[in-house]
């Protein structure tokens, strides 16, 4: 794409890069803040005077952060919870999109599976009896009670369904002379040009599983089992509603702003790791520009 | 295909609803205990050791030593060698939202833990629906005597919480007496501008005045705040950055229900209370009171930084959140005054229920008298005969919290100032340091060290002395006129119409505090108070003291 | 024999929608007998069986409660305000982001605007409150050049502005990735071809990069019409306080402040059910709208 560059073009650029470092720098602020605070003196965390910059620089939260026995343990079970239900997700999404995705000349029942599943995506029974029927299964306190309710995601299935409509059925046909079946079809034909949008519904399991924190409060009774997010939800409490001398010990473990901040800094370590990891199946032009040659 | 799946769905549908109400069906079964009187005694120790489950309440992030669990430590030790019994969790959660959910969970899926806590609202279900053990005559014979004394010193009042139709139902936790609040002020601040202790509402307004002009703690020009203040103003018994002192200089007692002049009004609704408002809307207007206190996120990040000058607190704002500024700014003197109408020390404070939350017994469990011989072990042996039990005090010593299988805590309504005088007395050598309890010991060794060196002291020994002797000889010594509010439970109307009223009221007092409403709309809000459902709520409450 | 292709063909497809669809009768359509405690005075201790039908009472407690257009307004008001700029705003970026070649500032920057979905409003709404304290950026900024400063989270005025922006800059990042990834199906055939035809970056954009993610997009925006009632609890909890309850008192907090005085599922369930087929209804009128007018069906 060598092309000379007009005026026009340099500024452009220029403007595009202003507005993009300028959304960049305010994405970045906060977090910025929570290191700093992870890293500063606890006094001054708690005065508030922690901006961007730490002050007195120390590793305390860290050292403490580090001998928090439970902490890596939950931060293990959300490891575990995501890989299992990530991988549980995709494959039951990529098997509903593409059923999904022909029109109901193809697949006759096709539109009342779809209204079936948009009723169940936007109507709940709340969450008594979603409790009753994870504990009537014997799911308590195991991991599948953090999998299995959620194991179908609508909201990406409609997303895949959408982009498999959008490859054109004469790729498909041509194996159908083959004598190929649906499911090889699937894997064969669809998937390998579907690496940008299925690395999309990836992320998004990923990011759901990782950062959900109400299932592990509701399904889990020890917290020994609790994942990541559970646990550090646990960090919010109100100090206005304290009212007893005898809570006070709880508050003093828990309002420890810095180690609160190491926490949070912490957990998110592994979401940063993999969004650059999952990029490089966002390459440009893959997806229609096999199909179209 | 489907029919096997409709099938599979029937069954699963079944299997949900039927739990949903088992408990109604067959825990009617009788609850009788199955123990020998021997272990009936409230410390005779079972031969066979008794497994119990129960709803865990943690702090949250648990703050146990090394090695030790929740089900595996000094406590659950400790009443595994006195009583032979274990704990088991059924669930374990933190206090509050999350273990109020778990509760619920239990309850709606008829899987109660053997004993848990509970909340007034869910004991009133329980007993409704008989899903609970009758206490009345375990609580004879397997609570000690000094417990029996501790819930008597409340006047009857903690144990007829819990009563249902002349049935003990629960045990209650109590809260003791933690009035009067205090006005919590810079000292060195004082000094500095030559100004002299504030006595009246009068001489407070003095001195917030001095303190935002003159800014003594050099924050800046219009960086010093004078008093700082929760946006809900008042009307939280006991707890930090209400302005309840204030008030009740007028007589007035927000958000309590209260007898005045013989007829039962929501203390929020009175005159009073417009006078007091219209005390704060001014000081708000003079820039006195915190200009942000409506979007203030953390009030103690106020007082810890320096930028504050005065709070209202109870007697242990000496241990949270003094504690952080002293090590932010050892030069920070803190102390505590008492604001009364005349100047004279004397103050009227509303007092507080005397209960805060339930521990229950699931009907049908073979052990009732666990709870009372639990509640006693816990709140009577092991505080007095098994004190020095090495497991326990290192685990206090060290500063662990969340053993206790069972958070029952029954104290004597006078256990702070109580409290103060052994620790005086002690100070004074009146008193031998070994009879203290392990709490007040703990605090002794800190009022010791603050003793040795009351120029340059550490912290917690500051925090130790400005609490328990500073501030617990205050609160010992300044006469109270008590007035109690008539209610503390919940009507009917109030379960939907109660929501409202409170965001009516919180939005109408933090409007005319901070004079985005005038104080001569406070009529209106009584008036709108009342027709959306305070009237009728009133009626209510008034019936229902009429039934008790 | 075409017949009997055919009808194997079916049994392939429902083959492949079993597991799945297993997996939402259990967890989502056995549960949904719960809906009928919108019609009861649920309480846990009786269960669903036991507890006392009440009809449609709780559903006229919702026309009862003295401002409740007030709240179905700010909710909607809120919403429809996350709705729009939580969906131009992350297109904005996408195209812009599209638009530079270095790889790995395309990479870093993508990775950073994605991170603040990561921390809990809790911790955001700290900071969201120092941004505009008194002494805070923005009233600094706005007293250099001689204004007031404004206390924005104690405004009526304000309030629902702040809301909509810290939601907007929390989540744009993370909202861009499904647009990232529809621009990666652009065939560059298609800016080959226009550029020889003379067309400059600008008209690129309108006549290309624009319409092939447009079917996104619509998508997009239609399931995001399901939120018309959920202005997002968690963020509008931290921030608010009594003073803007008039202008940020949503359904949600509004909920959650009655369940505090006892546990008040019917009524939760009852709201919820209600939001449910408001969120139907639009989703089902949006996929028709998209049918007819762009030929385009979302699902």
């Amino acid at each position: 794409m060598i092309k000379s560059k007009t005026f026009g073009s340099y500024l452009s650029d220029i403007i595009i890069w202003t507005v993009l470092l300028l959304l960049t720098a305010l994405c970045f602020l906060p977090l910025m803040n929570m290191v700093s605070v992870s890293f500063s003196d606890s006094t001054a965390a708690q005065a508030n005077q922690v901006g961007l910059l730490p002050v007195n620089v120390n590793f305390n939260s860290y050292r403490l952060l580090l001998e928090d026995a439970q902490f890596w343990r939950s931060f293990m079970i959300s490891v575990e919870r995501v890989v299992l239900g990530t991988a549980l997700n995709l494959l039951l999404t990529v098997l509903m999109a593409y059923p999904l995705s022909k029109n109901t000349k193809q697949f006759g029942a096709r539109n009342i599976y779809m209204n079936v599943m948009i009723f169940a995506m936007l109507f709940s029974g709340g969450m008594i009896p979603l409790f009753i029927v994870v504990k009537s299964l014997g799911l308590m306190d195991t991991i599948w009670s953090l999998i299995l309710p959620g194991a179908v995601p609508i909201f990406n299935v409609i997303l895949l369904m959408n982009f498999f409509k959008s490859i054109p059925d004469s790729l498909e046909e041509a194996a159908i002379m083959d004598g190929a079946s649906k499911l090889k079809i699937l894997f064969k034909i669809y998937l390998p040009i579907s690496l940008p949008a299925l690395a999309t519904i990836g992320l998004f399991s990923i990011v759901g599983h990782w950062n959900d924190y109400f299932s592990g409060l509701l399904y889990m009774n020890s917290s020994a089992n609790f994942p990541l997010q559970t646990y550090i939800q646990q960090l919010n409490v109100d100090v206005t509603k304290i009212t007893d001398p005898s809570q006070l010990k709880a508050i003093a473990s828990v309002s420890n702003k810095t180690l609160n901040a190491a926490k949070i800094v912490v957990s998110i370590i592994p979401v940063l790791l993999i969004y650059p990891f999952l990029q490089k199946y966002f390459t440009s032009g893959l997806v229609i520009g096999s199909v179209k040659e | 295909m489907k029919k096997f799946l409709t099938l599979f769905a029937a069954v699963l549908m079944l299997l949900s609803v039927l739990s949903g109400c088992k408990m109604g069906s067959n825990q009617s079964s009788n609850s009788k205990s199955v123990a020998s009187p021997q272990e009936l005694k409230p410390f005779g120790k079972y031969k066979k050791t008794v497994t119990y489950t129960i709803g865990k309440a943690t702090p949250g992030i648990p703050k146990l030593p090394k090695g030790q669990t929740y089900e595996d430590n000094a406590y659950t030790k400790y009443l595994k060698d006195t009583l032979n019994i274990q704990s088991k969790d059924k669930f374990e959660a933190q206090t509050g939202d999350p273990y109020d959910q778990k509760v619920s969970m239990a309850v709606a899926s008829g899987d109660l833990p053997d004993i848990m806590a509970v909340n007034a609202d869910t004991l009133r279900q329980l007993v409704a629906n008989d899903s609970i053990a009758d206490l009345t005559d375990v609580y004879k014979s397997s609570a000690s005597d000094f417990i029996k004394a501790k819930y008597n010193s409340y006047n009857g009042r903690a144990l007829k919480a819990a009563t249902f139709d002349g049935k003990l139902m629960a045990l209650p936790s109590t809260q003791n007496a933690n009035i009067p609040t205090m006005l919590w002020i810079r000292q060195d601040w004082l000094d500095k501008l030559g100004l002299k202790a504030p006595k009246t509402v009068d001489d407070m307004e003095k001195v917030l005045t001095a303190f935002v002009k003159k800014d003594p703690g050099n924050n800046g020009k219009g960086n010093t705040v004078g008093l700082a203040l929760s946006k809900s103003v008042g009307g939280n018994y006991g707890s930090l950055f209400v302005a309840d002192n204030i008030f009740a200089t007028y007589n007035s007692f927000p958000r309590q229900w209260i007898k005045q002049n013989g007829k039962v009004v929501y203390g929020s609704t009175t005159n009073e209370t417009k006078q007091g408002l219209s005390k704060l809307a001014d000081w708000y207007k003079k820039g006195l009171i915190d200009p942000q206190m409506a979007v203030r996120d953390s009030i103690e990040s106020l007082i810890i930084s320096g930028q504050a000058g005065a709070f209202f607190g109870p007697w242990w704002s000496g241990d949270y959140p003094l504690n952080s500024a002293i090590k932010k700014n050892p030069k920070a003197n803190w102390k505590p005054y008492i604001i009364s109408k005349n100047g004279d020390g004397k103050i009227t404070a509303y007092t507080q229920n005397p209960v805060s939350e339930f521990y229950v017994v699931r009907k049908g469990f073979k052990h009732p008298e666990l709870l009372p011989k639990i509640a006693s072990a816990i709140n009577d042996k092991l505080v007095r005969e098994d004190k020095n039990y090495k497991p326990v005090v290192d685990f206090v010593r060290g500063g662990y919290d969340g053993g206790k299988p069972l958070n029952v805590m029954i104290n004597f309504n006078d256990a702070t100032a109580q409290m103060y005088k052994d620790l005086k007395a002690t100070v004074d050598g009146k008193k031998d340091p070994k009879s203290l309890s392990l709490d007040d010991s703990t605090s002794y060794n800190n009022i010791e060290n603050y003793l040795k060196n009351p120029k340059n002291p550490d912290p917690n020994a500051w925090s130790g002395y400005t609490s328990r002797i500073v501030a617990g000889k205050l609160m010992a010594n300044t006469p109270i006129k008590e007035v109690n509010p008539v209610f503390f439970d919940q009507t009917k109307s109030m379960k939907l119409k109660w929501a409202n009223l409170v965001k009516l009221e919180d939005e109408t007092f933090l409007k005319i505090v901070t004079g985005q409403k005038s104080v001569n709309d406070f009529g209106t809000f009584v008036k709108q108070w009342k027709s959306t459902g305070g009237t009728q709520i009133t009626q209510e409450v008034v019936q229902a003291i009429k039934e008790k | 024999m075409w017949k009997r292709k055919y009808r194997s063909g079916q049994l392939g497809y429902h083959l492949m929608m079993a597991p799945g669809m297993i997996f939402l009768i259990i967890f989502s359509f056995v549960p949904m007998f719960g809906i009928v405690m919108a019609f009861q005075d649920y309480v846990p201790a009786k269960g669903i069986l036991g507890s006392q039908w009440v009809g449609l009472t709780n559903f006229e407690y919702m026309l009862q409660i003295p401002d409740s257009w007030n709240i179905l307004r700010n909710t909607v008001l809120i919403a429809l305000g996350k709705i729009i700029f939580g969906t131009i705003v992350p297109i904005v970026f996408a195209l812009l982001l599209n638009e530079i070649r270095l790889k790995w500032a395309k990479r870093s920057i993508q990775t950073i605007v994605y991170l603040p979905n990561f921390l809990s409003w809790a911790v955001v709404a700290a900071i969201v409150i120092n941004v505009f304290d008194y002494h805070g950026p923005i009233n600094s900024f706005l007293q250099a050049f001689g204004h007031q400063p404004i206390m924005f989270l104690a405004s009526n005025d304000w309030f629902r502005t702040v809301i909509i922006g810290s939601d907007v800059w929390k989540n744009f990042g993370y909202g861009a990735i499904v647009y990232l990834a529809a621009l990666t199906g652009i065939d560059p055939g298609l800016y080959e071809a226009s550029s020889i035809d003379g067309a400059n970056r600008f008209q690129q954009l309108l006549h290309v990069t624009f319409p092939g993610i447009l079917p996104t997009i619509m998508l997009i925006s239609a399931l995001n019409l399901g939120n018309i009632l959920n202005a997002g609890f968690d963020q509008i909890y931290a921030l608010y306080n009594p003073i803007v309850y008039e202008t940020g008192d949503v359904i949600d907090t509004y909920v959650y402040r009655v369940g505090l005085l006892g546990q008040q599922y019917s009524f939760a369930t009852a709201i919820g059910l209600l939001k449910s087929v408001v969120s139907f209804t639009l989703l089902i009128a949006a996929n028709k709208l998209s049918i007819k007018f762009a030929n385009l069906r979302i699902f």
